[in-house]
C-alpha cells in the first residue's frame, strides 16, 4: 500500500520534473533514466571498487555485493580487503565491521547523507530526493546513459566534488566519485543473474 | 494636650518613625531560594549549590512549535543567531553542524595533551607506529573512513579519534533540515546558556526578555509558539508570582481584618486603636529582621500583613472586655495575666519557625515574635492610657445571639469521648494516605504545568541522567582534577560490568597538569620520530613524506602550553567544562554526569572515599525528611515551652494541661484533616502546626479564665479574634508559594478545630467551680 503510494508519488514527481526540464526532443533527460530505474523493485549485484588515494602508492581495491530493496533499503557487503557490512534503512546507517557495529543517523551527518542519497535515490529513481542534494545532468541515450551529480550544499561539496553514475536502461553499471581532496574511486557494478 | 492624647500621639509618632525607617533603610529580598533548604550535610549543601548555581541553573531549554518543520527550522536558525549575538547569552546550540567544526579543531590541536594513549609505555615506538599504520591502511579500505582519511597525514596514531570516542556520546535529538527536533518532529529544539547564574534573578529576567525579543523577531506569523524552561527562568516566574501574591493577598487580608473590626466596633477611631499596636509590632519586626538578616524577604513582608491579623487580637481582648463604669486600667489589671499568657504562647508558637533551618522561615518567625511581643506590650501598657474610662463597644447588629450561646450541656466525660472518637476517626481516615511529601518540587510555587514543560523539554533534548550525580572536591583545581582522574578505573570497571552505561569526566578535556606533563614527556624527538616512522612504514603502500604534518604536529605539541578551561572558552566544549568544573569558596568541585545508572550501590562501593555519588531524588527526599524531623524536634521544644509558660502563668501544671490538651488534640485533628482531604504534610505544615497551637491555646485560655463568666463578652472576644485569624490565614491559603499556602491552610483549619475542641472540652470557671 505504502510502496504503491510512494511509487505513484514518484511517478507524479518524475512527470513534473520531465515537464519542467522539457528541452530539445532528442536529448536524454534525467527523468527518462530515473523513470526506468523507478520500476525496479529489487536488485542484486556484485561490485569492484578501486580507490585512488593520494597518500598511498597503490589503489585500494574492494570487492563484494550490493543489494537494493524498494523503497529505501540498500546493503553493501564487502568481502575484501576488510570484511564489512553496510546497511542503510530509511535514515539509519549501520556499519558492521572490524570495530563492531556502529549506527549513524543520516540526518546527523549531512555529508554522508548526501553521498548515500546519490546512490540510493538513483537506484530508487527518486528524482526529488536526488534534486535535494545535487544538480543532475544527463547525457548519452537510454541504452548508454550517464548522470552527472554536482553537490548543492557546501557541506557535501567539502567532501564530494562530483559523482558520475552510468549504466544502460534500468541497470547501474559504474559509479565514479571525485572527492574534494583529489582522491577518487570507481565502482564497477555487475548485475547478478539467475538469483531469485 | 491631655495625657490620653499625648500617649496616642507618641504611639502614632513611633509607628510613623518606624515606617519611615523601614522605607529608607530596609532591603527587600525576593530570591525564593530563601525558602529552599540550604542542606544539613556537606553533600546536601553541594547538591543545593549545584541546583542553584551549577551549569544546570544557567541552561535554558527552548522549543518552537505550531507551524510546519521547514518554517520551524528557519526560525530556529534565526533565533540561534540572535541569541548568539545577545550579551545575555554566552552559548546557544540548535543542533546545526557549524558548531562541530570549531570543537573538532580544538580537540585536534590539543590531541596529545588529551589522549590517554600517551599514558601507556612507549606510545610512539616503532612497534606502536607500525600497528597504527596497519590500522590506518585497513580503515582506508573500509566504508567509514571519512574521518580516517581526513586526519591520516596529521594524526596517523588516531589520537584525535580516541579523544572524541571517549567523550560521552550523549544522545542528541533528531535533526530535521539540519536543526534539532523533538521525536515527533513537531517542535524545533534549542539549548542556550545564560551569562548570568541561575541565582542572579535580575540577570535571568534580562535573559528571558532577550529571548522573547529574539523570538518576536524570528517568528514567522502568529501560529508559531515559543516554550522555554530553566531553573533561572522558573525562579523569575516564581518571583513574579510571589510579588503578585504579596500585593493581592496582603491587601485582601488587611481589608478583611479592617471589615471585621469595623463590624465589631463601628467606630473608625477604635479600629485605628486596634491597628496601632499591630502596626507598631510590624514595624519593629521588619526593622529587627532587617538588622538580624541583612534584608527582609518579600514573603516575610507579605506575612507581615497576616501578622497584623494576629496582632490586632490583643487590643481586641482589651476592647471587647470593656464595660460600663470600668476604666481600661481596671480591665487590663483583670485580664493582664491572660493577655500576657496569650502573647507568650503565640511567641512560643513561632519558635519552630525561627529554628526551622530555612532563612525565609526564620524571618517569618522573627517577624512574628517581635511583632506579637510589641503589639501585646503596647496593648497592656499604652492603650489603657488612650481609651477613655467607661467606653464600651456598641454591640453590632445580630451580636446578641452570641450571648445566648449555651455552654455545652453534656457531661464532660461524654464530651471527651466524642472529641477523642472524632480525632481518632480523622487520623484513621488520614492513615489511608501518605502523610509526608518529601519532594523538593513541592516547595516550588510554579504550577504543575510549568514543571511538566520542563520535564518534557529535558527528555526531548536527551539530557543525561538527572537523578545520580558524582562529585569530587579538591583544595585546588589541580587537586580536583587529579582526584577526578583517579575515578577512571572504578568507572571503567562499572561500565564493563554493566552497572553503568556511560560517564563523562572533565579530565577528558582538561587533564591535570601532572598528567599533561607526563604526556608531553612521552612525545618523541622529531628526528627520532622520523626515523622510527620510516622503519614502521617499510613494506606498506604509504607515499613517502605523507606523514610530515604528523611530525610537525608532534614538534609543536612538545612546546605547547598546558590545556586549561580557558583553552575551550566560547566553544561548546567550554560550556561543558564550565558545567563540570567549578570553584566555590576556595574549593574546586567536579561533577561527573552518569548515564544509565543500573546499580548505584555497586558503583558507590567501588569509588575512592573522596568521591560522592549523590542520588538526587534520594538525597533531596532525605534532606526534606531531615528538615521535617528538625521541624518536629523544634515543635516539641516549642510545645514544652508553651506548656511551661502556661504552668507558670496559671500557677498549676494541671490547669495548664487542661488548657493545652484540647488544643493539642485540635492540632492532631487539623493535621489529619489536611492529609485526608487536602495534601500531604511538608516541613512548612509542621512548623505551622506549632503556630496553630500557639494561637489556639489563646482561645482555650480565654474560655478557662474568669472572663468566661460573662459568656456573651467571651464569645464576642472569641468571634472577633478567631474571625481575624481565619480571614488572614484563610487568604494566605490561596498563595502560590507553598510556604505561605501551607502556613495559611494549616492555621485556618487549626483555628476552627481549636475553637470547636476548646468549646467542647474547656470547662468554664463556673462549671469548674460547680
Amino acid at each position: 500500500m505504502t510502496s504503491s503510494r510512494n511509487r505513484a508519488l514518484d511517478c507524479a514527481a518524475v512527470a513534473a520534473i520531465a515537464i519542467a526540464l522539457a528541452g530539445p526532443a532528442l536529448a536524454l533527460e534525467a527523468a527518462d533514466v530515473l523513470a526506468g530505474l523507478a520500476r525496479v523493485e529489487r536488485s542484486d549485484a556484485t561490485f569492484e571498487e578501486t580507490r585512488h588515494i593520494a597518500a598511498l602508492t597503490a589503489p585500494v581495491i574492494r570487492r563484494g555485493t550490493l543489494r537494493y530493496v524498494r523503497p529505501a533499503e540498500i546493503e553493501m557487503v564487502v568481502q575484501t580487503p576488510v570484511p564489512e557490512r553496510v546497511r542503510v534503512v530509511g535514515a539509519t546507517l549501520t556499519i558492521e565491521g572490524r570495530n563492531g557495529v556502529r549506527e549513524v543517523r543520516l540526518t546527523d551527518m549531512p555529508a554522508i547523507a548526501g553521498w548515500v542519497e546519490s546512490v540510493r535515490a538513483t537506484l530508487a529513481g527518486d528524482a526529488p530526493a536526488l534534486a535535494r542534494h545535487f544538480t543532475v545532468r544527463a547525457s548519452g541515450d537510454i541504452s548508454r546513459w550517464q548522470l552527472d551529480l554536482t553537490p548543492l550544499s557546501t557541506e557535501l561539496a567539502a567532501f564530494v566534488m562530483r559523482v558520475a553514475i552510468s549504466g544502460s536502461n534500468a541497470q547501474i553499471e559504474r559509479i565514479d566519485v571525485m572527492e574534494a581532496s583529489g582522491d577518487r574511486s570507481v565502482m564497477v557494478v555487475t548485475a547478478a543473474r539467475g538469483k531469485p | 494636650m491631655t495625657r490620653r492624647q499625648g500617649a496616642l500621639v507618641a504611639l502614632a509618632a513611633v509607628v510613623a518613625a518606624g515606617a519611615w525607617y523601614a522605607l529608607r533603610h530596609v532591603t527587600l529580598d525576593s530570591d525564593y531560594s530563601a525558602f529552599l533548604p540550604a542542606g544539613t550535610s556537606e553533600t546536601q549543601r553541594a547538591l543545593m549549590r549545584e541546583l542553584r548555581e551549577g551549569l544546570g541553573s544557567r541552561v535554558v531549554l527552548i522549543a518552537l512549535g505550531g507551524v510546519p518543520p521547514a518554517a520551524l527550522a528557519d526560525a530556529s536558525r534565526k533565533l540561534a543567531a540572535a541569541l548568539e549575538a545577545s550579551p545575555a547569552f554566552r552559548y546557544v546550540n540548535n543542533g546545526s553542524g557549524s558548531v562541530g567544526q570549531r570543537e573538532l579543531a580544538l580537540i585536534g590541536e590539543h590531541r596529545y595533551a588529551l589522549s590517554d594513549r600517551l599514558d601507556a609505555a612507549d606510545p610512539f615506538s616503532r612497534e606502536a607506529l607500525r600497528a597504527a599504520l596497519e590500522e590506518r591502511l585497513a580503515a582506508l579500505g573500509s566504508s567509514a573512513g571519512v574521518l580516517d582519511k581526513l586526519l591520516l597525514a596529521s594524526d596517523p596514531t588516531a589520537d584525535t579519534r580516541r579523544v572524541l570516542a571517549r567523550m560521552s556520546p550523549t544522545r542528541s535529538p533528531q535533526r530535521i533540515d539540519g536543526v534539532w527536533f523533538d521525536p515527533e518532529g513537531k517542535r524545533a529544539l534549542l539549548v542556550a546558556q545564560t551569562r548570568a547564574f541561575g541565582s542572579d534573578l535580575e540577570g535571568q529576567a534580562g535573559a528571558v526578555h532577550a529571548l522573547e525579543q529574539a523570538f518576536a523577531a524570528a517568528r514567522s506569523g502568529d501560529a508559531m509558539s515559543l516554550e522555554y524552561s530553566s531553573p533561572g527562568t522558573m525562579a523569575v516566574r516564581s518571583r513574579a508570582l510571589i510579588a503578585g501574591d504579596a500585593r493581592t493577598l496582603s491587601l485582601v487580608s488587611m481589608a478583611g481584618v479592617l471589615a471585621i473590626l469595623a463590624w465589631a466596633y463601628r467606630s473608625a477611631a477604635v479600629v485605628a486603636l486596634c491597628v496601632l499596636p499591630a502596626a507598631l509590632g510590624l514595624m519593629a519586626g521588619v526593622v529587627l529582621v532587617d538588622a538580624a538578616f541583612g534584608s527582609i524577604h518579600g514573603i516575610a513582608l507579605a506575612f507581615g500583613a497576616t501578622l497584623l491579623g494576629e496582632a490586632v487580637d490583643y487590643p481586641t481582648y482589651l476592647l471587647t472586655q470593656m464595660r460600663e463604669g470600668a476604666s481600661a486600667h481596671e480591665v487590663t489589671s483583670r485580664i493582664g495575666r491572660l493577655l500576657g499568657l496569650a502573647v507568650l504562647t503565640t511567641v512560643c508558637g513561632a519558635f519552630a519557625l525561627v529554628f526551622s533551618g530555612f532563612p525565609g522561615l526564620a524571618q517569618l518567625g522573627a517577624l512574628t515574635v517581635a511583632g506579637v511581643f510589641l503589639a501585646g506590650a503596647a496593648t497592656l501598657w499604652v492603650l489603657p492610657h488612650v481609651i477613655p474610662a467607661g467606653w464600651r463597644p456598641r454591640p453590632p447588629p445580630r451580636w446578641s445571639w452570641l450571648s445566648r450561646t449555651p455552654g455545652p450541656s453534656w457531661r464532660p466525660a461524654w464530651r471527651w469521648a466524642l472529641v477523642a472518637i472524632a480525632t481518632a476517626c480523622l487520623v484513621a481516615l488520614a492513615s489511608q494516605r501518605p502523610w509526608w511529601d518529601d519532594d523538593l518540587a513541592a516547595m516550588s510555587p510554579l504550577p504543575a504545568s510549568a514543571k511538566a514543560t520542563d520535564a518534557q523539554l529535558r527528555a526531548a533534548l536527551g539530557a543525561p541522567d538527572v537523578r545520580y550525580v558524582l562529585t569530587v572536591t579538591g583544595e585546588s583545581r589541580e587537586d580536583a582534577l587529579r582526584r577526578t582522574e583517579a575515578l577512571r578505573p572504578a568507572l571503567d570497571a562499572a561500565v564493563a560490568s554493566r552497572q553503568l552505561g556511560a560517564f563523562d569526566l572533565v579530565t577528558h578535556l582538561v587533564p591535570s597538569e601532572g598528567t599533561q606533563a607526563r604526556r608531553r614527556q612521552a612525545l618523541p624527538d622529531p628526528q627520532q620520530l622520523r626515523a622510527d616512522l620510516e622503519a614502521a612504514a617499510a613494506g606498506l603502500p604509504f607515499r613517502p613524506g605523507v606523514f610530515d604534518p604528523f611530525v610537525a604536529g608532534i614538534a609543536r605539541a612538545r612546546d605547547a602550553g598546558p590545556v586549561t578551561p580557558e583553552t575551550f572558552k566560547d566553544s561548546a566544549l567550554g560550556f561543558k567544562v564550565d558545567g563540570l568544573l567549578r570553584e566555590d569558596g576556595g574549593h574546586w568541585y567536579v561533577v561527573v554526569p552518569l548515564t544509565e545508572v543500573r546499580d548505584a550501590a555497586g558503583i558507590a562501593r567501588a569509588l575512592p572515599p573522596d568521591a560522592r555519588l549523590i542520588d538526587l531524588r534520594g538525597e533531596t527526599s532525605a534532606m526534606m525528611a531531615a528538615y521535617r524531623e528538625r521541624g518536629l524536634a523544634f515543635s516539641a521544644i516549642g510545645l514544652i515551652l508553651i506548656y511551661a509558660v502556661l504552668a507558670v502563668g496559671l500557677r498549676s501544671p494541671a490547669r495548664a494541661a487542661k488548657v493545652l490538651v484540647p488544643i493539642l488534640l485540635a492540632a492532631i485533628a487539623a493535621a489529619a484533616i489536611l492529609v485526608a482531604f487536602l495534601e500531604p504534610l511538608t516541613v512548612f505544615h509542621y512548623v505551622a502546626l506549632l503556630l496553630t497551637i500557639g494561637i489556639g491555646v489563646n482561645y482555650a485560655l480565654l474560655m478557662a479564665s474568669d472572663v468566661a463568666r460573662d459568656r456573651a463578652a467571651m464569645w464576642r472576644t472569641l468571634a472577633v479574634v478567631s474571625g481575624t485569624a481565619l480571614t488572614t490565614f484563610g487568604v494566605l491559603a490561596f498563595a502560590h508559594a507553598p510556604v505561605l499556602h501551607a502556613i495559611g491552610v494549616t492555621v485556618a483549619v487549626g483555628v476552627i478545630a481549636s475553637l470547636v475542641f476548646s468549646a467542647m472540652l474547656v470547662r468554664p470557671p463556673a462549671e469548674a467551680a460547680a
